[in-house]
């Protein structure tokens, strides 16, 4: 048999206990809120002071670092001065190129009976060479010592000939040629 | 009114709880959390800021320090780099240098034309241009060439043309000669200060072995009424 439950409460005083209930839970949840924005603002206070106290902290480091570089200038000036010299000179000398190398490499490729009359350096790793010699023999022989590997090849990556004629009045043979140095050669 | 303030009252005083924790939410979240919140990131962006120049700062003192205690070394090195690389064109001690590596070398040195200056490209240094006629002969002329590659003020040929037909027995040369320094207009180059690195070390090992050409010091009197005489 089911029991009926009988309620005699009038309605009015049931809704007056229903209000009180949810105001009691809003008033609890509200008091809620208040401690955790509380801890928050706390939080919130706490990490602002700290941030701005390492910040103070490092204003203050920075100046200390920065009074003895101060005092340190000259040093890191002489320094800063003598590196950049060294780099300005090590660029200069990376371009730097030794023309005694290509007087001596003409100078050991040329046979006894060459006689070389002008020598001029020209455009980029050119240079004009005009001389005479005694035989086509031996102007075959200069031009191709200027192109042993052992001897003008190590600077000379071609050797062109660019004219040979016979001077009747000397009995010599004079010649012109262009040689190429290769890159970098005389460094 | 009074039935108004009266329901106020008691308005107030049924909902305590509930005004006191929102007001005080409220309040809280005005007056402190949004400000400190909103003020956070700016103090950490500038804290973060502060904290890379500490570091980099750091970094330079000890770098500093660490140049201390090589200042006599770096003392000596800047001697030998000013003399390489000096910080004006010096054109009578070029003059007097260049005279002194001809005569040194056999060669006579019949002019000396100075072509100009100009910047290098990337502005760090200066060349000084000049055209050098000389008489001597093949050996003399090597030697000069050696002697100008070797010498402590930075000199180098640029182009070299000899003629054996202008100068009977010997050979004329004239060579094209660009000497370096740098002044106030050139701007320095940076680098990581490390003077134990290779490009460093060779570089200063090279300028060492460069040979001074000591100018002759020549002891003459100065001031003339009339030099047109």
């Amino acid at each position: 048999m089911v029991r009926k439950e009988i309620n005699l409460l009038p309605v009015e005083l049931k809704e007056k206990k229903k209000t009180e209930k949810v105001k009691t839970s809003l008033g609890n949840l509200s008091l809620v809120f208040l401690v955790i924005a509380g801890l928050v603002a706390f939080g919130s206070s706490t990490v602002l002071i700290n941030l701005k106290l390492s910040g103070d902290k490092q204003t203050k480091d920075i100046l200390r670092v920065q009074e003895k570089i101060k005092d340190l200038a000259v040093v890191e000036s002489e320094a800063s001065r003598l590196e950049s010299k060294i780099l300005s000179i090590s660029k200069i000398v990376s371009t730097k190129n030794k023309y005694s190398v290509l007087l001596s490499s003409v100078s050991k490729a040329a046979p006894s009976e060459v006689t070389i009359t002008s020598m001029t350096t020209f455009g980029e790793n050119k240079v004009s060479v005009s001389g005479t010699v005694q035989s086509y023999l031996v102007l075959s022989k200069f031009v191709t010592s200027l192109m042993d590997p052992g001897i003008g090849g190590k600077i000379f990556s071609n050797a062109d000939l660019t004219g040979a004629s016979l001077d009747d009045v000397s009995g010599k043979i004079r010649f012109s040629m262009v040689l190429y140095l290769k890159k970098d050669s005389l460094k | 009114m009074s039935l108004t303030i009266v329901k106020y009252k008691e308005f107030i005083l049924e909902n305590t709880k509930i005004l006191i924790g929102m007001g005080g939410t409220l309040l809280l979240v005005l007056i402190i959390i949004y400000p400190t919140a909103s003020a956070i990131p700016a103090v950490y962006s500038k804290n973060r800021e502060q904290a890379t120049e500490l570091e980099s700062i750091n970094g330079r003192l000890k770098k500093i320090n660490t140049l201390v205690s090589s200042q006599q070394a770096i003392k000596s090195s800047v001697i030998l780099a000013d003399r390489v690389l000096p910080s004006k064109d010096d054109i009578p001690n070029l003059m007097n240098q260049i005279q002194a590596i001809a005569t040194s070398s056999g060669v006579s040195l019949k002019s000396l034309q100075f072509s100009g200056v100009s910047k290098s490209d990337e502005g760090s240094f200066k060349r000084v241009n000049m055209q050098a006629i000389m008489d001597g002969n093949f050996s003399n002329f090597l030697s000069m060439l050696s002697n100008l590659e070797s010498t402590s003020r930075m000199i180098d040929v640029s182009t070299v043309a000899f003629d054996s037909q202008k100068n009977i027995g010997g050979l004329t040369g004239s060579i094209g000669l660009t000497s370096y320094f740098v002044d106030s207009d050139t701007k320095g180059v940076s680098g990581s200060m490390d003077f134990t690195s290779a490009a460093i070390t060779s570089t200063l090992d090279y300028i060492k072995k460069l040979k001074p050409y000591e100018p002759q010091q020549i002891n003459v009197t100065v001031g003339k009424s009339n030099p047109f005489e």
